[in-house]
């Protein structure tokens, strides 16, 4: 057992090391601290929005919107997690960690590696994990510094943001274990940089796709049941217009509407079973891959209270007093509010536990190219 | 005749073979070697012989198509048995942002020894290599050979009982060759075996107990360095004729000893009068009446000195005999199968 620690240890101090050594590194570092510094100059009150003290007017977001926890939690999420550690960091991260098993698997060095007293399953496993640092430690520096500057900024000490970090390096390793995939396999930092590129582009392509074929579906479903209740309201009418001796034009007239009603409810239906047929593909798609937006999304859902969580899907239209925001219409809103909803109850083992097979299949195929190949 | 308990490594049957759907390559073809503690053996062969391949297949760096043995008395391909095994690959790279240290640190770790362990032997190591004063320069800022020097310190940290060197002083200067010769026959006295895989024949002369030449994935000799070099072994006499007496000529001289000593002996003229006799023999009684025929016949012997081949003339020998056998194997129609060393 001591062996196993000082040979783990020994990798992942290594990995410190190289990161250490690398400007890339240190650059995203910078900026992440950069980052929490605007963090630091931003602020809300009853007027709106403050940046440096001074409150921006015109923008509809002030305390009594929002708290100012919920606001300080929103702007970490989105900006900080969504924004920053989702995007921009993650491709620093990806174009600085792509050379790590391609180097460690590159003649001259693995040789001294592989003569070692540990199983290559287990060096393979141990050097992707020590790869995740570089991820690691971005997120844990920026996390800890936006606590302490929110800390400081709102009084408040928000310790559950500390839950971004095993959720960002999750999120970064279902696309690095691709790139390690890769890696391993061609031994060219170039093939795979790209493939973790291509991958992550296919997921948001599919989750695109999916999102889109949901509104579709859900937007079909919506307009079916209107249709379905004017559909009735009509032969209600022409019921009751019968019973009170209506003349025969003017049922005639209610029939010829209720046909074409009954017309487009059944083009409806059918264009809902195409939509069914498209979203639960997509769906499909999306359950095989990771789920990069819905894990960092969990992060919103761990820290936020529901009633916070009820407030972002609050419709103007409903709260008097309220402007109406955005060109979307009533129905429209309601739509992207029901998707919304569907896409929030989906379950954290279908987000993580979907999204770890495919990592666990990934890393089980490269382990074993690793673990067979002659170097 | 070594027990068990004395064999440092022995492997018996190696044979890796590639295949592809284009070809098939024989690296090794059932190789057989056994090392002894506290002997140093060197593994010769040209480039592609399969060298590296059983030094690799010995360090599971590349998996066997099939081998029987043992190292340090367990099976080859056993990973516990690599924390007593020192290791030193061709054209290694060490991570170029760690220092000579920190690379000792690193590779003792990762053969599991411990801390407090590798904080004492670090320092020896790398003063035993002549690196004392640069172990917390960055690898980068290394010659070759002072890599190669620090390659020799890392396979040391886990004082091993066996130690593999493919091309140990590659890079290095005259004296640093010197320094590793010389440490090396300091770890053969600790009883440490060391198989040594070297181009540099001249260098393995001086530091080989025993050898096996390897030549297209097949081993052609094994034994000891006399064992390989005595298919030339001979005695030479130079000897010239005295200006005090009358001496007979150099041609009357041979026709004499070549009387005496049958086709066994060679005598060259040289330019000015000397003669060199040459008897293939080493048992020094056998040129002792030529050298009383010399005498007698007034002819004054300038040096008498065993001669014997070198390992570079063994290894010669050997390939040009193994090459062609290859080729009267090539132009025989029932051979049909592509003959080639090394890795793909």
């Amino acid at each position: 057992m001591t062996k196993v620690l000082t040979q783990t240890g020994a990798i992942f101090y290594d990995a410190y090391r190289e990161l250490n050594a690398r400007k890339m590194f240190w650059i995203s570092l910078g900026i992440s601290l950069l980052v929490v510094a605007c963090f630091a100059l931003i602020g809300i009150n009853e007027k709106g929005i403050s940046i440096a003290g001074f409150t921006i007017p015109g923008i509809p977001i002030n305390t009594g919107l929002f708290s100012e926890s919920f606001f300080y939690k929103l702007m970490f999420v989105n900006v900080g997690v969504n924004l920053w550690l989702g995007w921009a960091s993650t491709i620093l991260a990806l174009v600085s960690t792509a050379s790590i098993i391609p180097d460690f698997v590159s003649s001259g060095a693995i040789e001294n590696m592989l003569a070692r007293p540990i199983s290559r399953i287990r060096l393979f496993l141990t050097k992707y994990l020590a790869s995740l640092l570089f991820v690691f430690l971005q997120a844990t520096v920026f996390t800890a510094a936006s606590i302490l500057v929110i800390g400081a900024r709102s009084g408040e000490w928000l310790w559950g943001l500390m839950l971004g970090v095993p959720l960002v390096t999750l999120f970064f390793s279902y696309i690095y274990c691709v790139s390690a995939l890769v890696g391993v396999w061609t031994r060219s930092t170039l093939a795979a940089l790209l493939a973790a590129l291509a991958l992550w582009g296919v997921i948001l392509v599919v989750g695109i796709a999916e999102a889109a074929t949901l509104q579709w579906r859900v937007g079909h479903n919506t307009k079916i049941v209107t249709f379905q209740k004017d559909v009735e309201a009509t032969q209600l009418q022409i019921t009751k217009e019968t019973q009170a001796g209506a003349d025969a034009d003017r049922l005639q007239t209610l029939r010829t509407q209720l046909d074409r009603k009954q017309a487009d409810l059944a083009e409806r239906q059918a264009s809902l079973q195409s939509a069914e047929f498209w979203h639960n593909m997509m769906y499909a798609g999306k359950t095989i891959l990771p789920k990069t937006a819905e894990t960092k999304e969990l992060l919103l859902r761990a820290i936020a209270t529901d009633a916070e969580l009820e407030k972002l899907l609050d419709d103007p239209d409903d709260q008097p007093g309220r402007q109406n925001r955005g060109f979307l219409g009533p129905a429209d809103r309601r739509t992207m509010r029901e998707v919304q909803k569907i896409i929030d109850n989906r379950s954290v083992w279908w987000v993580l536990g979907t999204s770890a097979i495919f990592q666990l299949v990934i890393l089980a195929w490269a382990s074993r190219i690793f673990a067979k190949r002659d170097f | 005749m070594p027990t068990a308990s004395d064999l440092a490594v022995d492997v018996y049957d190696a044979v890796k073979t590639y295949r592809s759907m284009r070809n098939t390559i024989h690296a090794l073809r059932g190789v057989s070697i056994t090392v002894r503690r506290g002997e140093v053996f060197g593994l010769l062969g040209p480039n592609g012989a399969g060298k590296s391949t059983l030094v690799k297949i010995l360090m599971t760096v590349i998996t066997p198509t099939s081998c029987q043995g043992t190292m340090l008395g367990k099976p080859i391909g056993d990973k516990p048995t690599l924390a007593k095994v020192g290791y030193l690959p061709e054209h290694h790279r060490f991570p170029d942002y760690l220092t000579a240290k920190q690379v000792l640190h690193f590779f003792g770790a990762m053969s599991g020894v411990d801390r407090a362990t590798r904080r004492k032997r670090a320092p020896m190591l790398l003063d035993m290599v002549g690196l004392s004063n640069a172990g917390n320069r960055t690898v980068r800022q290394f010659s070759k050979g002072m890599r190669q020097r620090l390659g020799l310190a890392q396979a040391m940290i886990n004082d091993p009982d066996m130690l593999l060197l493919d091309e140990p002083t590659d890079g290095v200067d005259p004296e640093g060759r010197r320094d590793i010769r010389n440490l090396l026959a300091n770890l053969r006295a600790a009883g440490k075996g060391i198989l040594i895989n070297t181009h540099i024949l001249a260098e393995l002369e001086l530091l080989c107990d025993r050898a096996a030449i390897i030549h297209s994935g097949e081993l052609h000799k094994q034994g000891t360095i006399a064992e390989l070099t005595t298919f030339n072994a001979a005695y030479e006499i130079e000897a010239r004729p005295t200006a005090a007496t009358p001496a007979p000529s150099a041609e009357a001289l041979t026709a004499d000893l070549a009387h005496l000593a049958g086709a066994q002996l060679q005598i060259t003229t040289k330019p000015t009068g000397e003669v060199l006799i040459r008897w293939a023999t080493t048992d020094p009684a056998d040129i002792q009446p030529i050298i009383d025929r010399l005498r007698a016949a007034a002819w004054q012997v300038t040096r008498v000195y065993p001669y014997r081949a070198t390992l570079e003339d063994a290894f010669i020998k050997v390939i040009e005999q193994a090459k062609a056998q290859e080729n009267a194997k090539r132009h025989t129609p029932a051979h049909s199968t592509p003959t080639a060393g090394g890795q793909p």
